[in-house]
């Protein structure tokens, strides 16, 4: 099974690309194109379907709205076809998930929602299984699909904390495990997955408000905004309540403790050219 | 057996290793062997085929490198320029391709200030506006990729 096969796209017709949205079209037309491009085994493109649906149904609700259940059917039939043995569609199936939970962990905190947050993490649970068979642990530990799991649980425990309400998240647990991908992410010279890492790092000890995401547009999308607002609100709330007499001074105040040890995280080789100029 | 020799017979496996590169995140080996096999192409005078071009570019998207994005993109431009003629390497709905996902990359190099993402939206917008108008049905799905991944459509 090839990851790409361009003799094969070629020769589609090109009515196979129609847009799953348009002016004239709805929600109805996203899961058979979705189907339709997991059936033919052109998996990255699904997964990019996929990931651009989300977004719109996040900047625009009213108007593009998702059908979770039946996305869900179309990821869920697909997890569930018997590819053990075969490496791509199983890191297809690993990124196809991941998009889909990062999609919902996206979007705003809704209970009715949550049991397919919990498909998806058992949908992922039993694939890294298979991957690791596979890939074998050395490969599966560095890989780019395990530290997107890694965020990607950071995100699902503090929706955990938010759920059930604890009055005292304990942050310590989920520095250390963002730094520890944050170290594989600059092994493999990922800076995208490095910075997505630093900026909830940053968020978690209060050296950034999440609302300044428009800051970083590559992470706009990959980051999910909505949640660590709530987290934040929640923590001040909290610590307000200890005894600080205002949020705006207890956050200016753990910025300051705090800025140091993010700031000790390198930026990786992604800033200005100095022989280019912006405008 | 030599290199470009395989490269003329096994373009489409040397591609796919490398996207399973993307995919597990090696992007310090597969950048280095994307570079080695475009800088092949470009010692034999040869034109770099699109899917190269097209999947190179995707790579260093998904790396987040968007300086090296930039730089490829402006070098991938200037050579279609100098061929010129029939011996242009990219057709005009790519050269298109490139400069929206140029545009795409404005914003990410040069950081969101209220200035930049002024000039970032109108180079978009102009970039993206050629494209549509060109002929959007007949993209294909290297092309939609893209077009996706960049958030344009």
């Amino acid at each position: 099974m090839n990851y790409i096969a361009h003799e094969y796209r070629e020769s589609l017709p090109q009515s196979c690309f129609a847009l799953p949205w348009s002016e004239t079209s709805d929600e109805d037309a996203l899961c058979p194109w979705v189907a339709h491009l997991l059936a033919e085994g052109r998996f990255w493109a699904a997964q990019d379907v996929l990931e651009v649906c989300f977004r719109w149904s996040g900047i625009m609700p009213y108007k593009y709205r998702l059908d979770l259940r039946a996305l869900w059917n179309v990821i869920s039939a697909f997890v569930q076809l018997d590819t053990a043995a075969d490496e791509a569609p199983l890191l297809a199936k690993m990124a196809v998930l991941q998009v889909y939970l990062a999609g919902l962990v996206r979007r705003d905190f809704n209970i009715s929602e949550l049991h397919y947050w919990k498909d998806a993490r058992d949908g992922i649970t039993s694939t890294e299984q298979s991957l690791l068979k596979i890939l074998g642990e050395n490969v599966w530990k560095t890989s780019r699909p395990r530290l997107r799991l890694q965020l990607l649980d950071v995100d699902m425990d503090i929706v955990d904390a938010l759920r059930s309400g604890q009055n005292s998240f304990n942050t310590t647990n989920c520095q250390h495990r963002l730094e520890a991908t944050m170290k594989q992410a600059e092994s493999n010279e990922d800076l995208s997955l490095y910075e997505a890492a630093k900026f909830r790092l940053a968020v978690l000890m209060h050296v950034v408000d999440p609302n300044d995401t428009y800051s970083y547009p590559s992470l706009i999308w990959s980051f999910p905004r909505a949640l660590y607002v709530s987290w934040r609100e929640k923590s001040l709330e909290n610590l307000s309540k200890q005894g600080y007499e205002s949020p705006i001074a207890l956050a200016k105040g753990l910025r300051t403790q705090s800025a140091e040890i993010v700031q000790s995280y390198p930026p990786l080789d992604r800033a200005t050219s100095p022989d280019r100029t912006p405008g | 057996m030599h290199f470009e020799i395989q490269l003329q017979h096994d373009l489409p496996r040397e591609i796919d290793e490398l996207m399973r590169m993307d995919v597990l995140g090696n992007f310090r080996l597969g950048k280095s062997i994307f570079e080695r096999i475009i800088d092949d192409f470009n010692k034999e005078g040869a034109i770099i085929p699109w899917p190269v071009v097209a999947e190179y570019l995707r790579f260093l998207y998904d790396q987040g490198n968007f300086v090296a994005l930039d730089t490829a993109i402006d070098r991938f431009l200037a050579k279609r320029e100098d061929a010129g003629g029939e011996q242009q390497a990219l057709t005009s709905k790519q050269i298109q391709l490139l400069q929206v996902l140029q545009a795409v990359t404005y914003t990410n190099k040069y950081g969101a200030t209220e200035a930049n993402l002024r000039n970032a939206q109108r180079r978009e917008s102009s970039a993206f506006e050629n494209l549509v108008l060109s002929n959007m049905t007949n993209l294909t799905e290297d092309e939609v990729s893209i077009l996706l991944y960049v958030e344009m459509i």
